[in-house]
């Protein structure tokens, strides 16, 4: 499985290495496409490969962290 | 496939052949990707491989100005497919229930009270299940069909919801809707009435979205807002193309759009400037501004503090049909206003409601919780000074407040009871006939 998702870092997480950290704890892999971090937040979209499970519970653990995981490519909800 | 109730495009007013005849060149020269700039052809996908932005529909406007013209567009019909040569959908329109060509009114109560000399509203209430979305899933799904779709698709909040349903019953497709499981009970109803596969998802709007994204990733279904939605936001550049031809082939100074996506707000503006390139109105500048509620607003909220990103945001408002916390096409909405000297504000869920109330009591126009947010806004800007009282301006209403009663049910008064004789009814009155 993979999935693209939006990642985005509020001040005090932005100069955290949580994304290599998660790779550490998790069997996935991930590929960072695009990103933009600045000095009092940021974001970046990249793809996560791994088990449905494994990305799971990555995404609860970057969530955790005080990451705020959305899908790449915005809401797919709309009005 | 079901028949149309518009007049099928031909040769001499915008379709494009693709059974018999000589083939033309094509007015579509395929998808390119927003940020990277990638072009490849046109499929059903909607994200870039490479960087993951949005895939936008690049058109061959020299093959356009070549067979479009004012007065083909007048010959054309009453709804959004007399734009058809600006819109990516190749053959006869499958999927048409004739949405488009609402009315532009002049407001002259409205603008009184506000302080501004020309105000317009486009009521897209008056669109086949009251409200804008019409415009995008009409074009959408005939889309779909010339993919070969043969099953629509969205997430939705509701207007969505019922526009997808309807016109996949219109076009004899499955269905498969997702809402959150708290709607307010006008939008079911108004989505099962077309017998749609309609699953109210139990989650917050998070969860909502991941399930639908995981969704929309493995089936081969036409998720309108997903993998065919390049083209589905083409139809909303109709929202421009309207207000033009019904300005007397004109762009207005001044326009103010709900945002949720953002992807109206950047359409509207696209639409003006393809008419202007084209030569089909005189090439000027005008503003674009956009309204948000305050409790979902990350698109205002970058605006004001002047950041050019936008940081998602989890909703909570009354205005469930602008209740995107993570904006799509934000980041190009907040550009498209800063560049044309627009202005982004958000008001709070009471002035939604006086926002309501305000139209309806001033020009007779009763518009669901997004108009509201318009309204207040509008009212915002005017009495700040951001509208300049000689702009012609247009705001955009693109909802029916009958889906949403809810929302000013607490705030319209109750009718006065009375016994069924003339003495009741005086005493009502206060005064005798």
């Amino acid at each position: 499985m993979r999935d693209r998702l939006r990642l985005t870092f509020e001040k005090d997480k932005v100069a955290d290495p949580v994304v290599c950290q998660m790779a550490k704890q998790f069997d996935v892999t991930f590929s960072i496409r695009r990103a933009n971090v600045e000095t009092d937040a940021g974001w970046m979209d990249l793809e996560l490969q791994g088990d449905d499970a494994e990305i799971e519970r990555a995404i609860e653990w970057l969530e955790n962290a005080g990451v705020l995981v959305s899908p790449a490519g915005g809401d797919v909800l709309a009005g | 496939m079901s028949a149309l109730i518009s007049a099928p495009p031909t040769a001499q007013n915008g379709g494009h052949t693709l059974n018999g005849g000589a083939k033309k060149p094509s007015r579509l020269k395929g998808l390119q990707c927003r940020e990277c700039g990638q072009t490849s052809e046109i499929a059903p996908k909607h994200v870039c491989e490479m960087c993951f932005g949005p895939l936008e529909v690049q058109y061959d406007y020299d093959v356009i100005a070549s067979v479009i013209s004012r007065e083909k567009i007048e010959r054309g019909p009453r709804s959004i497919w007399r734009y058809q040569d600006l819109l990516p959908v190749e053959g006869t329109p499958q999927v048409d229930l004739g949405a488009g060509f609402t009315p532009l009114i002049k407001c002259n109560n409205l603008a009184k009270k506000l302080g501004i000399k020309s105000l317009y509203i486009k009521n897209d209430t008056a669109n086949p299940t009251w409200s804008f979305k019409d415009r995008v899933v009409s074009t959408a799904l005939s889309r779909a069909v010339e993919f070969g779709f043969d099953t629509a698709a969205c997430a939705s909040t509701g207007n969505l919801a019922n526009s997808v349903s309807a016109h996949a019953a219109r076009a004899g497709m499955k269905c498969y809707v997702f809402i959150p499981s708290d709607l307010e009970i006008g939008k079911i109803i108004g989505s099962l009435i077309y017998k749609p596969n309609l699953m109210a998802v139990k989650g917050n709007y998070d969860e909502v979205n991941r399930l639908c994204a995981e969704v929309a990733d493995r089936t081969d279904w036409a998720f309108v807002n997903v993998n065919v939605r390049p083209f589905y936001s083409e139809g909303s550049k109709t929202l421009a193309y309207e207000v033009a031809e019904q300005l007397g082939w004109q762009a207005p100074d001044h326009v103010v759009i709900p945002i949720a996506s953002g992807s109206m707000l950047t359409k509207i503006h696209k639409g003006f400037n393809e008419l202007m390139k084209l030569g089909l109105i005189e090439q000027r500048d005008f503003r674009v501004s956009g309204a948000q509620a305050q409790g979902c607003s990350p698109v205002a909220q970058a605006f004001e503090d002047g950041h050019d990103f936008v940081k998602p945001v989890k909703p909570s408002t009354i205005a469930k049909s602008l209740a995107i916390g993570n904006p799509a096409d934000g980041i190009y909405a907040l550009d498209t206003m800063r560049s044309t000297g627009g202005n982004a504000a958000m008001v709070s869920d009471e002035e939604v409601v006086e926002g309501i109330k305000l139209l309806a009591e001033t020009e007779g126009i009763f518009t669901e919780t997004a108009g509201g947010v318009t309204i207040g806004v509008l009212k915002k800007l005017a009495e700040s000074g951001k509208i300049k009282p000689d702009e012609t301006t247009v705001a955009y209403i693109t909802g029916i407040g009958l889906k949403t009663p809810e929302a000013i049910a607490d705030h319209v008064g109750a009718p006065l009871q009375i016994a069924p004789n003339l003495a009741s009814f005086e005493a009502a009155l206060g005064r005798k006939l």
